[in-house]
């Protein structure tokens, strides 16, 4: 279960691809397209940033609720973490 | 020919280009079918050294056939590539001969239905296509201009950089699932080599997606400094060929860095 305290991190083994500005990131078990806020949010996971770190980062970039930009964080690791994009920790301190 | 080159890059392709086609007729090189001569290849490029030889390019109607000629097998109709070897003024000069039919059937690979149509474009492309290919954008017409120019255009409009890329990415990926697997298995010295080479072709996907179509390694300072890729400074490409920050107590560890670059490069690395 994925929570604000949690620390995602691309798995190595993540395939990404960039069609002309469509960024796609698949696995062995399937694909998801990032639209500009999920492929901020693929860029942001770094192995050290919390949950609730990125959706800072992205509430203060794109002008939103912190709250509400955790949770759009929340969701889309969900996804990349079904797919395994990414392993999910939870966080360390 | 001594390591020094006699005439330097623009002056050895100025030199070529007077000689071409009289060196071609004297030597019985210049079949009456011909269509286009034109030089290419690391001279006329301006990165030759002294050991560089003159690539020079004939196109007939008709395949050659000669004594005493080289051959290659190009998975072409005809499957015959013939290469003539000859010296003139002290220069070493590769004449290629391809045939018009082999042009078209080669286009024809890298059109840009092919990238929809096949999730393996590109891979029945050989090194002496790729290479055909390359120096046809760069080269320098003798004789046939019109050829020359046409058939440069319908390159600028192939879907060949796409496809080039894809195809690199996509053994790119092959060696990272064996580096991965590989430092799994504990087997760490093969994952090195496995990311090496993962990484070598992450970069040739960055440089074709940047023009430079030829996939030969020994090329790639050149290449990278033409280019100068924002998302892969010259600086950073040499720290990681040149395996800096390698620690041989932890070589796990540089494995894993090198694999987390060639992602982060994958990303910036435009498809079409």
């Amino acid at each position: 279960m994925i929570d604000a305290n949690s620390v995602p991190e691309k798995r190595l083994d993540a395939r990404v691809r960039n069609y002309q500005g469509n960024v796609i990131v698949g696995s062995s078990v399937a694909a998801v397209e990032l639209n500009q806020v999920a492929l901020r949010i693929w860029q942001l996971v770094d192995g050290r940033r919390t949950v609730a770190e990125i959706g800072a980062e992205l509430a203060q970039e794109f002008d939103v609720e912190a709250g509400q930009a955790t949770e759009d964080t929340r969701h889309l690791l969900g996804e990349l973490e079904e797919i395994r994009a990414i392993n999910v920790a939870p966080a360390t301190a | 020919m001594s390591d020094e080159p006699a005439l330097r890059g623009t002056e050895r392709t100025a030199n070529a280009v007077r000689l071409t086609l009289d060196a071609l007729r004297s030597q019985e090189l210049l079949p009456d079918d011909t269509l286009c001569v034109y030089l290419s290849g690391s001279v006329v490029r301006g990165w030759g050294n002294g050991t560089s030889d003159i690539d020079v390019y004939v196109i007939t109607e008709s395949p050659r056939r000669r004594e005493g000629a080289h051959y290659a097998r190009v998975p072409l109709d005809p499957e015959l590539l013939v290469v003539e070897v000859v010296h003139v003024e002290d220069e070493r000069w590769d004449v290629e001969y391809w045939t018009d039919s082999q042009v078209d059937q080669m286009m024809a690979k890298v059109s840009p239905s092919m990238l929809e149509s096949s999730d393996f474009a590109g891979e029945d492309i050989s090194t002496d296509e790729r290479d055909f290919l390359d120096r046809l954008g760069y080269g320098i017409a003798i004789l046939g201009e019109e050829w020359f120019s046409r058939r440069q255009a319908a390159l600028q409009k192939s879907g060949i950089e796409p496809i080039f890329t894809a195809h690199a990415l996509n053994i790119a990926d092959g060696y990272t699932e064996d580096a991965l697997g590989m430092l799994g298995s504990g087997d760490v010295e093969s994952a090195v080599i496995a990311v090496k080479i993962a990484f070598g072709w992450i970069v040739d996907a960055l440089l074709v997606s940047e023009g430079e179509l030829a996939q030969n390694p020994k090329w790639r300072p050149q290449k990278l400094l033409r280019a100068a890729p924002a998302a892969l400074p010259f600086e950073r490409w040499w720290e990681i060929e040149t395996m800096q920050g390698f620690d041989a107590e932890a070589p796990e560890r540089w494995v894993r860095s090198v694999l987390g670059a060639c992602q982060e490069l994958s990303l910036e690395i435009s498809v079409g």
